[in-house]
């Protein structure tokens, strides 16, 4: 596998969300409801992208429930698709080499199949720092803890 | 008292003054009631006086006639 | 003695719920204010006083009259009416105190409607049963007070509050001040004339010495019958002379037809004048209106999009926030991709090594670095050949460069591992640098969005306050006009008005022709009576021809009194008024000037507004025309005696008069009347601290203001719940 093809296969990948996640997502995506108290981000990929940061940020991470209790979305490589952002997002995430437990200088010497692997370990972490994150949301959200001002995932951001 | 301000100020009429011959200063003395010294001057102090009284014009008239000796 | 109104309470009147203790406005001698915005009870207050003299309220709806009777059901609180169910009873009414010198009274009307019906506002949901008016009196020195049950009386103790002949000068809403004094209207000046003065007598001595004349000629002329001489010349100059006189009977009633078509077209042209000045007002401000809901509009569209794309800031390569806090792991990629490389051409280099050491040692000159120390000292831009510092684009570099790219002899390319990663790898590095390099600039950056947001939202404020201020003008102006859309047509007004000029003109001339013939009549008279006398026969007795002589002396001196009379008063309420008018503007910027009384062909009196040299000023504004009017008003009350006894409860439209006009208007008032309750809904701003405006803060610190009272209803609460809560600040 060479250089393209790792990438290709990786940004083919549709992550996963839980279902039960659907109430966050919807309150704070446009495409969710008509309207909303608090502060909202566009599509769903964008909220599920800040999950997924505030979710590294923050150092939680939730595996998913059973596969039937979730569901995908759009693929990654379609995440802004003509901005660099899922550029830097798969820089953030390879340099966790300790988390996603690989080494860069192994992964040129694995077969295909191993590699393929690696691909579903990144996507796995995506999905779990992304659950993460929305679940500590999801957490300020039902206890009112969260401002609603424009400002408020930049200000949760940043703490 | 208004009546005697009315009777003043009808016959501060110059004109008035003039053919009837009142003076400013007796003028300035003037009231509905008697003594009256001129015609003028009764005549209309009783149509002011009876109008209080609620009389008409013709109870008025017939003793403003008496006034004139004709009745 | 004045009288003083003490409280006025009322029982579930209108917006007013609850008991006569909740509802209760306690007042003092000098000027009290009330405080309310529309549909705060400021007109409910004056259907109170309706009430008390007249039995009668003002249906807001279309502002007739009613009686208290017929309109009961909606004069009770809604909020009471709600908590009333079938079969109970609800109380509605209300409670005047007032003093004068001696003593004390208090007047109470109400009425009691039992619910017998579902419908809370229908009329037959209720049957209504009108209490007995209570008054209760007592003195000063013990005060209980104690019933009065004479049904004259209690009349009489309401009657003296406001004297009815004076109710109309002192008891009156906002918009009425314009259509009150209208001198123009001949009657509204022979109104207030003989309110103040005693010219109906003059009026009932006329009568009666023309009435005294004719008897007198009557009987001169039967005494001239039956004596003998039989004298045609006479009898034909009596019968000339009655026809004479039935002429100017004729030429009379004309007059005064013309006179009354004259006063209607000018109360017509004025109407049409202020409708006119109106709609160009309004259209006015409905231009203005529009283009600031125009950018309103732009303005808020620019908030609303600014506000959507904050968090778009997070993905934007320009702003890229999301890369706030992840400056260490970037350094840590680069680190990695670092040690990546090295391993990797370590990897190759052996490789490259075990299968052709001689390739790979004899393509290099001899003494070369390694390909791994020339990785090094390229990126670290340093020769440690010669150990001198080699820059990038230096010749030292160039070289550097050019040994390491140096084309590999050997074509076939060595793959060294499985799967190549390193353009992977770099190309994130590569294509990630917009997000790279603003980690410092990232705080500037949201804190420039805040500043921005905040400036939209400033700007979007201001304008939505302009053209709420407008609206607001907007409203005044319909209130004061008669308004219906129809008119509006400019030309329409135009042609109105040029036609009720022209009818006016018409009639003035008409009137000044009729006049003179009248003038003619009287002298062909005069000379057919001089020649009349000269024809009586010399043997009548002298009494019937004095008396007819001084009957029409006296009525003429009659006559001419009370024109004097009529004068005067006009004179006097013309001083007043200009006493009254220059107090009131003494704080405008305005020249000078005079108001004067003039007489209209008509025979009403017009206001004119003159300079110094008596020059006619128009185009004054509508806060300087309501303080004309107020002016002659105030002349009304004191030219009336030299101290006015009764209260004033007057609406005062402040806005109409604006900031400088308000201050004279206060400073006024107390001059004139000696008790005065004003009802203001300029002076309330529900989003200002303490709810008063800049105005209302002052008065609240005036020594004349002697109480201050603000009404509120919660606009928030469904109308049943809605009330009036009074809250007393001075």
């Amino acid at each position: 596998m060479n250089s393209q093809e790792f990438r290709n296969n990786l940004l083919l990948k549709r992550p996963r969300y839980a279902v039960s996640r659907i109430p966050v997502l919807d309150a704070f995506s446009e495409k969710g409801s008509k309207s909303s108290d608090y502060s909202r981000f566009g599509p769903y990929y964008e909220i599920y992208i800040y999950a997924m940061m505030l979710g590294i940020k923050k150092k939680q991470r939730l595996p998913l429930p059973p596969r039937d209790l979730t569901k995908d979305f759009i693929e990654i490589g379609k995440w802004k698709r003509d901005s660099s952002l899922v550029d830097f997002l798969l820089m953030v995430i390879f340099t966790q080499t300790d988390d996603l437990d690989i080494d860069w200088n192994e992964l040129e010497d694995m077969e295909v199949d191993q590699l393929n692997k690696v691909i579903s370990k990144v996507v796995t972490h995506i999905e779990e720092y992304a659950n993460g994150g929305l679940e500590y949301l999801e957490k300020l959200w039902e206890k009112g803890e969260l401002d609603s001002s424009h400002y408020m995932f930049i200000d949760l951001y940043n703490n | 008292m208004e009546r005697n301000n009315i009777l003043k100020e009808i016959l501060s009429d110059p004109e008035i003054m003039e053919k009837y011959k009142i003076k400013q200063n007796s003028l300035d003395e003037l009231t509905t009631n008697a003594p009256y010294n001129k015609k003028i001057v009764e005549v209309l102090s009783v149509i002011i006086n009876e109008n209080d009284n609620h009389l008409n014009s013709s109870m008025i008239y017939k003793k403003i006639k008496k006034i004139h000796n004709i009745g | 003695m004045a009288s003083i109104i003490n409280s006025i309470s009322f029982k579930n009147f209108f917006n007013y719920y609850g008991d006569y203790d909740t509802t209760k406005y306690d007042f003092e001698k000098g000027v009290n204010v009330v405080v309310a915005d529309n549909g705060a009870g400021k007109s409910k207050f004056f259907n109170a006083f309706l009430w008390l003299f007249y039995d009668e309220v003002l249906d807001s709806d279309d502002k007739k009259r009613k009686s208290v009777k017929n309109f009961a059901v909606k004069i009770i609180s809604d909020k009471a009416k709600n908590e009333t169910s079938i079969g109970e009873t609800v109380e509605s009414g209300i409670k005047v105190e007032y003093s004068t010198g001696r003593y004390k009274f208090q007047i109470t009307k109400s009425f009691s409607a039992t619910r017998i019906g579902e419908k809370l506002s229908d009329f037959d949901s209720w049957q209504i049963t009108m209490d007995d008016m209570e008054v209760d009196k007592t003195d000063h020195v013990l005060p209980k007070y104690k019933p009065v049950y004479d049904a004259n009386e209690k009349q009489k103790i309401i009657s003296q509050l406001i004297l009815p002949t004076l109710r109309q000068y002192s008891f009156f809403q906002g918009e009425e001040v314009d259509k009150m004094i209208d001198f123009s209207k001949k009657s509204s000046i022979e109104d207030a004339v003989r309110t103040l003065t005693n010219i109906s007598k003059y009026e009932d001595i006329a009568q009666i010495v023309e009435d005294i004349t004719n008897k007198a000629y009557n009987d001169l002329n039967k005494q001239t019958k039956s004596t003998s001489d039989h004298n045609d010349r006479l009898d034909s100059a009596i019968k000339l002379k009655e026809s004479l006189q039935v002429q100017l009977s004729k030429e009379n009633e004309k007059l005064e037809i013309q006179k009354e078509l004259y006063e209607v077209a000018e109360q017509e042209k004025n109407d049409l004048e202020q409708n006119f000045a109106n709609a160009e007002k309004r259209k006015e401000l409905d231009d203005k209106l529009s283009e600031k809901n125009k950018t309103l509009r732009r303005v808020k569209e620019e908030y609303d999009t600014f506000l959507e794309s904050i968090n778009n800031r997070f993905f934007d390569g320009n702003f890229s926030w999301i890369s706030l806090g992840f400056e260490n792991s970037v350094l840590d990629f680069k680190h990695k991709i670092k040690e990546f490389r090295v391993k990797r051409y370590e990897k190759k280099t052996l490789l490259g090594v075990a299968e052709s050491p001689n390739d790979y040692f004899t393509i290099l000159p001899a003494n070369s670095p390694d390909t791994v120390t020339l990785e090094q000292m390229i990126d670290g831009e340093h020769c440690h050949v010669c150990d001198r510092p080699a820059e990038k684009g230096s010749d030292a570099y160039n070289y550097l460069l050019k040994l390491k790219n140096r084309p590999n002899e050997n074509t076939t390319k060595k793959e060294f591992v499985k799967n190549d990663l390193e353009d992977f790898f770099g190309n994130l590095q590569l294509n990630a640098s917009p997000f790279l390099n603003k980690f410092e600039s990232i705080p500037q950056s949201v804190l420039r969005t805040r500043e921005k947001e905040l400036e939209l939202k400033k700007r979007l404020d201001k304008l939505s306050s302009e053209a709420k201020a407008l609206k607001s003008r907007r409203k005044d102006i319909l209130i004061a006009g008669t308004e219906s859309d129809g008119n509006d047509n400019a030309s329409n007004i135009i042609n109105q008005y040029k036609g009720s000029i022209r009818r006016t003109e018409q009639a003035s001339s008409k009137i000044e022709r009729i006049e003179n013939t009248i003038k003619d009549l009287k002298s062909k008279i005069t000379n057919t009576d001089k020649e009349i006398t000269n024809l009586r026969p010399k043997d009548i007795p002298e009494g019937f021809s004095i008396s007819y002589d001084i009957s029409q002396d006296l009525l003429e001196a009659t006559h001419k009194a009370q024109e004097r009379v009529f004068d005067k008063m006009v004179s006097l309420l013309e001083s007043h008024a200009n006493n009254h008018f220059q107090n009131l503007i003494k704080y405008n910027d305005i020249q000078g000037g005079f108001l004067k009384f003039a007489k209209t062909p008509s025979g009403g009196i017009s206001l004119d507004y003159t300079d110094d040299a008596g020059n006619e000023v128009s185009g004054a504004s509508e806060g300087f025309q309501r303080m004309k009017k107020f002016a002659v008003v105030m002349s009304i009350i004191s030219a009336n005696t030299s101290q006015y006894n009764y209260p004033l409860l007057a609406d005062a439209p402040l806005s109409a008069f604006g900031n400088a006009f308000n201050k004279g208007f206060f400073d006024s008032i107390p001059n004139v009347f000696p008790q005065s309750i004003i009802l203001v809904k300029d002076l309330y701003d529900k989003d200002l601290d303490g709810k008063l405006t800049d105005l209302g803060q002052k008065l609240m610190k005036s020594d004349t203001i002697k109480t201050l009272y603000l009404n509120e209803v919660d606009g928030e609460l469904p109308q049943i719940e809605r009330t009036t809560k009074i809250e007393r600040r001075k």
